[in-house]
């Protein structure tokens, strides 16, 4: 058994361990948001297919994905470089990707369905421009490939795209969220 | 697990049948609405339709209800607000939309402002963005194709600020869909055909799509049952009442299978087509179905095999066999379209349609990509691969 089916089956475990008990689902969620938040801060920076995709969002564009009714959540804002970067306002966001429940959040962050198929199953909704969103969920399955093990990432979307220099590319990108968190940076 | 949730919801009551429409007073009547704005476009009004539905309405004691028939091809949110200012002048209680697509968006739209006041739409654009019930609205198709009498969207153009707004809440949903086949009567042969062909396109992507699940199945089967048995039939004899009927039938089935579980690609391509080149959207479906059905087939042989049951009968399912099945559903569609072509000549190819240029195939790929229906698509797909379809179905 290779490390990404190793990791994909105690990922599994975990998950089957964690939901009966809505703390334990809580607290995944919210560290998993953070994860994605930050990520997808570090990937705006790094990968170039992610910045040619940031391009199709203005200057000040709010990105939130939440579960519903009251979080955890993860906010970001794009930069007048053409990045993300945490945003911790209170305005409305231009876009926002919400579970209808934090159980169906821990079912994609956990990655037992996709997002797609979670969008599909009724799972979450869209409050915003659809351009924006397909875009986003064209990053959103970048960051997936590109810093999950294969075998993982496979579960997490549609279609399954080895990355070129991944490694060295997944290394960046947590570094980055290492030096986000060891800063205690939002989200 | 992933198959086993999902949503389902329609609670628009059709009423269905010859004479459909005599029951119309008796509904508003129910919900206390005794002084409805008709909205409807020139068109329709030119046919003589509206005729119909105003003597019925007089017949039960509601006369010269007032009209707004200034609906363009593409609404507006200036139609929208030129509608609303009728209604509001004419202190109406209800809407009777008697239409296509443009007529039906547009009465949604000028629902939500005589509901919620004012005449700023872009409040309400988004998803969810209504909170609370609209007043009542009928709907009388004079297609068979959109299905947007039970649908709970609506799109209206802005074209000062050069953008169309979308509308998705479950308080857009009419409250009565009145399918009443002397209404679709004297629709012509192509119109037919590409309206059906809309219709056939809701229900396949409904049934092979990620939204599928139990009942919009049902909905979708029994649709496309409806249109493989009667849409020859009636472009040949256009004054098939009955046929004209299954057809009507078939239209709001599919659009309550796909309101449910949503489009996929052919959807996601044409929607490009139609805003590019300015083809009619049910041609753009036409075109586009058998080559994303072939796409298809890398992960929903099943689905799309299961389709021939339904569009050549159990005949022709028992005798062939399971591993040529999606196949011989995808052929089907061919023919299906070939007959149309030679009786009504509903294009095959882009080429055909004489409205886009070889050229434009690139751009329509990329736009197709920010597309929502994508995302229902079973397969994903880049902008290589919508580009290779399109090609595909250039000629």
């Amino acid at each position: 058994m290779n490390l990404a089916d190793t990791l994909n089956r105690r990922l599994r475990e975990l998950a089957a361990d964690f939901s009966a008990d809505t703390g334990k689902i809580r607290t995944y969620v919210d560290l998993m948001m953070t994860v994605m938040g930050r990520g997808l801060v570090a990937i705006s920076r790094f990968d170039g297919r992610v910045r040619r995709e940031m391009q199709g969002f203005p200057v000040g564009f709010r990105f939130e994905m939440i579960a519903l009714p009251d979080g955890p959540s993860t906010r970001l804002r794009v930069n007048i470089g053409g990045e993300f970067e945490p945003d911790d306002s209170a305005a409305r966001p231009d876009l926002s990707i919400q579970f209808k429940h934090l159980r169906h959040a821990f079912t994609v962050l956990s990655f037992r369905e996709g997002t797609v198929r979670a969008f599909a199953n009724n799972r979450m909704v869209v409050d915003g421009d659809i351009a924006y969103a397909m875009r986003m969920v064209r990053i959103l399955n970048r960051l997936q490939s590109v810093i999950l093990p294969d075998g993982v990432a496979r579960l997490a979307v549609k279609r399954f795209e080895p990355v070129e220099g991944k490694g060295g590319l997944a290394l960046k990108i947590y570094g980055d969220v290492l030096a986000m968190s060891l800063k205690g940076a939002q989200p | 697990m992933s198959g086993a949730f999902y949503e389902f919801y329609c609670p628009v009551k059709m009423i269905a049948g010859f004479g459909a429409l005599d029951h119309l007073p008796f509904e508003l009547s129910s919900r206390d609405c005794r002084r409805p704005l008709v909205v409807t476009d020139r068109g329709v009004r030119a046919a003589g339709l509206l005729d119909i539905v105003l003597k019925s309405l007089a017949e039960a004691g509601i006369a010269n209800p007032p009209v707004f028939d200034g609906v363009p091809p593409d609404s507006s949110t200036a139609v929208v607000a030129a509608a609303a200012k009728v209604y509001r002048e004419n202190g109406c209680d209800s809407i009777i939309a008697i239409g296509g697509g443009s007529v039906i968006d547009t009465s949604k739209g000028m629902n939500i402002l005589v509901s919620e006041g004012g005449d700023d739409l872009h409040r309400y654009a988004g998803a969810g963005a209504l909170k609370r019930p609209l007043r009542p609205l009928a709907v009388i198709p004079t297609t068979a194709g959109t299905g947007s009498e039970v649908t709970l969207v609506a799109v209206v153009a802005d074209p000062a600020k050069g953008v169309k707004l979308a509308f998705a809440s479950p308080y857009l949903l009419p409250a009565w869909a009145v399918i009443d086949p002397r209404m679709t009567l004297s629709l012509p042969p192509l119109l037919t055909a590409a309206t059906a062909m809309d219709a056939l396109t809701h229900s396949i992507e409904a049934f092979i799509c990620l939204g599928k699940n139990p009942v919009s199945d049902a909905y979708a089967s029994a649709a496309i049952r409806k249109i493989a048995a009667n849409l020859v039939k009636v472009v040949d004899n256009p004054s098939d009442a009955e046929g004209r009927f299954e057809l009507a039938q078939a239209a709001t089935m599919a659009g309550i299978a796909f309101s449910n579980s949503m489009c996929g690609l052919v959807h996601a391509i044409g929607h490009q087509l139609g805003a590019v080149c300015h083809l009619h959207h049910g041609t753009c479906m036409s075109l586009m179905l058998p080559y994303v059905l072939e796409y298809n087939l890398a992960t929903s042989r099943g689905p799309i095999g299961e389709l021939l049951l339904y569009l050549e009968g159990a005949d022709a399912y028992a005798q062939t066999p399971p591993e040529r099945r999606a196949e011989a559903a995808i052929e089907s569609v061919r023919r299906l379209r070939e007959r149309l072509f030679e009786k009504c000549k509903l294009p095959r190819t882009l080429k055909e349609t004489g409205k886009i240029a070889e050229g434009q195939l690139e751009t329509l790929a990329r736009l197709a990509l920010d597309d929502g229906s994508l995302s229902y698509n079973p397969v994903e797909a880049d902008e290589k691969d919508v580009l290779a379809i399109l090609k595909r179905a250039w000629a």
